[in-house]
């Protein structure tokens, strides 16, 4: 009836859930359904939103959590009440940590039921306020469109980080007439700061002023997308840069005046040029205490400029001469179009300098050619996987070996826990950042500890086709815990011992993987070779030395100048 | 030990339990929380070393619209000084 006024449109919360995500350009939601999320399942059977249901709720946010960082766009992840929200606690703690953007939805028991210990009821609110960035308990569907605008400008805006929606299962049957135009500024909510010039300004000064200054970038490189803008200071200013954890990656690759990573695994020029310094540009960094190592100790001499979207990040720490708090693209923006008008002289003599220190990395010690040197496996598989992989990695020695040697193409390109140091990320992670880059390569790199935290996400690979690849490190320890044993706990191992693992390759072709065992340096590049080229998801079982130890590092507790390079 | 004390202006109630576990986590004790319609009062003791990240990082909590450290007159110079650095109002 052509004249009739057209009928408010009704929607099930669970409709306007996948609306919200359809509309924010989500194409890929991980989780694992269950009771109260019943609704939301149903739903999505009628989205263009694909689903990966992987085999533990850890594995579904990790997976999200390596879509964001690989990306730089929102990851999804889906999960039931009680013990399925609870499962991803650990993810939403090592994406707070890292600031990627992940949304959890998660079901809650019926609105009636909450508070009376229901089945699966857990406050979930109550455990993840402290460990997102926002998180809501929605009460009434009239609430909902507005909710997930909120959650997805949150999530993404000012410095990124996880939030949450927990959703009663009759909150997502109930229907609203309720809409909600995308969400674009909120009270008491300022994720973009103004650039004063004069900050930058004066930045700049303190630059010119400098004999030796060093940049330190972070996390905030990426996040930010300020890589080309980064790339460009350094062009203008051949500044020697360090990247954190976090910021490897930002410098162009064949950046002459790249330091590497500092702190209690840095190499050696990068921890002495903190402390040889007399200014140090700070772009999004927070600091990290195995960054700095002994506060009092870290650039003694130095006058500190510091840049980040976060003003609570601004002084945290380290007492900060010129705060910058701006977005890190605005004001390498900036500070570029202000070394065009008024170029300083560049740093080369200086960057020598710092490069000429050396990076501290010696070849493995044992020589067992039975069994596989680590550092020398990591060295021909970055370089047959070449800069422009993505690399994930797990938790320990193998991710440190690998932070000290990896060149990215780009931060975006390389994907690790940091700040929480999460055991388990690597598979997971992997399997979003491939799902998210289908056309790109990409690598996992894992310990035999961590790998086994997450393997059931070998199922989730193999179904999906997922051609990923994983470094599977066996030194049948939990290395960094073994190494700190060895170091100062008087060699006493406790609760370090993996001997029994299992055989891993054969574990991967019964999930339908191919596999290969390397436990032969003579055999190194053909068979990596042959699993890096093969079609599909594939594993290598690397079978390594078993005692090596990372160096350079940093006692805890010790300044940055008092590295240890050898046992 | 150091005494802040912070007004504050909240869009949404609900928040005031994360203010009070984070002060709570970064090593703060509360002694004092009157609250009523949007508005807040705190009082926390906290350690010296870390009494600089307080008001900073309640602020960056999201419906906490504005925050004012308030100080108790017949501070001494030097206290006054360092004091004055951390008061920032939002817009
Ligand atoms: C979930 C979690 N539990 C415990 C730890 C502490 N931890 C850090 S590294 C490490 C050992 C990792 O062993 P493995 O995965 O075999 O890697 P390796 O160090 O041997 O390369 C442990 C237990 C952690 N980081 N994460
Ligand atoms: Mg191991």
């Amino acid at each position: 009836m052509p004249n009739q006024p057209e009928q408010t449109k009704m929607r099930t919360g669970s409709r306007v859930v996948i609306d919200a995500l359809e509309q924010a350009g989500v194409t890929v939601a991980f989780g694992y359904p269950g009771g109260a999320i019943m609704p939301l399942y149903d739903e999505l059977l009628d989205t263009t939103i694909e689903h990966v249901l992987t085999r533990h709720e850890q594995g579904a946010i990790h997976a999200a959590d390596g879509f964001a960082r690989s990306t730089g766009r929102v990851g999804v992840c889906i999960a039931t009440s009680g013990p399925g929200a609870t499962n991803l606690v650990t993810g939403i703690c090592t994406a707070q940590m890292d600031s990627s953007p992940v949304l959890c939805i998660t079901g809650q028991v019926p609105s009636a039921l909450i508070g009376t210990d229901g089945f699966q009821e857990a406050d979930v609110l109550g455990v993840v306020t402290s460990i997102t960035k926002q998180a809501y308990l929605v009460r009434s569907v009239d609430d909902l469109p507005r909710v997930m605008a909120e959650a997805l400008f949150i999530c993404k805006s000012g410095r990124p980080g996880p939030v949450l929606v927990d959703i009663p299962k009759d909150v997502l049957i109930a229907k609203t007439s309720k809409t909600c135009e995308p969400v674009t500024s909120l009270p008491g909510y300022h994720p973009a700061p103004k650039l004063k010039s004069s900050a930058v300004k004066n930045a700049h000064k303190i630059l010119k002023e400098s004999k030796q200054p060093v940049c330190i970038v972070g996390g905030g490189c990426r996040l930010s997308d300020a890589t080309r803008l980064f790339r460009e200071w350094c062009d203008n200013t051949h500044v020697p840069v360090i990247t954190t954890l976090m910021g490897l990656g930002s410098t162009e690759p064949g950046y002459s005046g790249w330091l590497g990573m500092p702190g209690m695994h840095g190499l050696r020029r990068a921890n002495r040029a903190i402390v040889d310094c007399d200014v140090i540009v700070a772009m999004g960094i927070r600091f990290d205490d195995r960054v700095t190592g002994k506060l009092a100790a870290f650039a003694p001499d130095a006058r500190i400029i510091h840049v980040d979207i976060d003003e609570a990040e601004l002084s945290k720490l380290i007492k900060v001469e010129a705060p910058i708090h701006a977005d890190l693209s605005e004001t390498l923006a900036a500070w570029n179009a202000l070394l065009d008008e008024d170029p300083i002289e560049v740093f080369d003599a200086w960057q020598k300098q710092a490069m000429d220190v050396g990076d501290g990395l010696r070849p493995n010690d044992a020589h067992d050619a039975d069994n596989i040197p680590p550092t020398t496996l990591l060295d021909e598989v970055l370089e047959l996987i070449g800069p422009d992989a993505i690399v994930t990695t797990d938790v320990g020695q193998h991710q440190m070996w690998a932070a000290q040697r990896v060149r990215p193409s780009d931060p975006k390109k390389w994907v690790t826990s940091g700040g929480a140091g999460t055991m388990g990320y690597g598979l997971p992670s992997a399997m979003g950042a491939q799902m998210a880059c289908p056309d790109q390569r990409v690598l996992a790199i894992c310990g035999d500890g961590g790998f086994q935290m997450t393997m059931a996400e070998l199922a989730t690979v193999a179904r999906c086709k997922l051609p990923l690849k994983i470094l599977l490190m066996d030194n049948k320890y939990l290395g960094m815990v073994r190494q700190w044993q060895e170091l100062f706990f008087e060699n006493r191992y406790s609760a370090v011992d993996l001997s029994d693992n299992p055989d891993f390759a054969a574990l991967a072709r019964v999930y339908g993987l191919q596999a290969f065992t390397l436990d032969h340096v003579d055999e190194m590049s053909s068979t990596l070779s042959a699993w890096w080229n093969c079609e599909g998801p594939a594993l290598l079982h690397a079978v390594c030395h078993l005692e090596e130890n990372v160096f350079p590092m940093v006692p805890a507790g010790a300044g940055l100048g008092d590295m240890v390079e050898s046992a | 030990m150091e005494i802040l004390t912070f007004a504050l202006h909240l869009h949404r109630m609900s928040i005031l339990p994360k203010i009070l576990m984070l002060c709570q986590r970064l090593g703060g004790e509360v002694t004092y929380v009157s609250a009523a319609d949007g508005r807040a009062n705190i009082v926390v003791a906290a350690p010296n070393e870390a009494a600089h990240r307080f008001a900073p990082q309640i602020r960056r909590l999201i419906d906490v619209l504005e925050l004012t450290e308030l100080h108790a007159v017949g501070l001494s110079d030097a206290d006054a000084q360092t004091t004055q650095e951390r008061l920032r109002h939002t817009a």
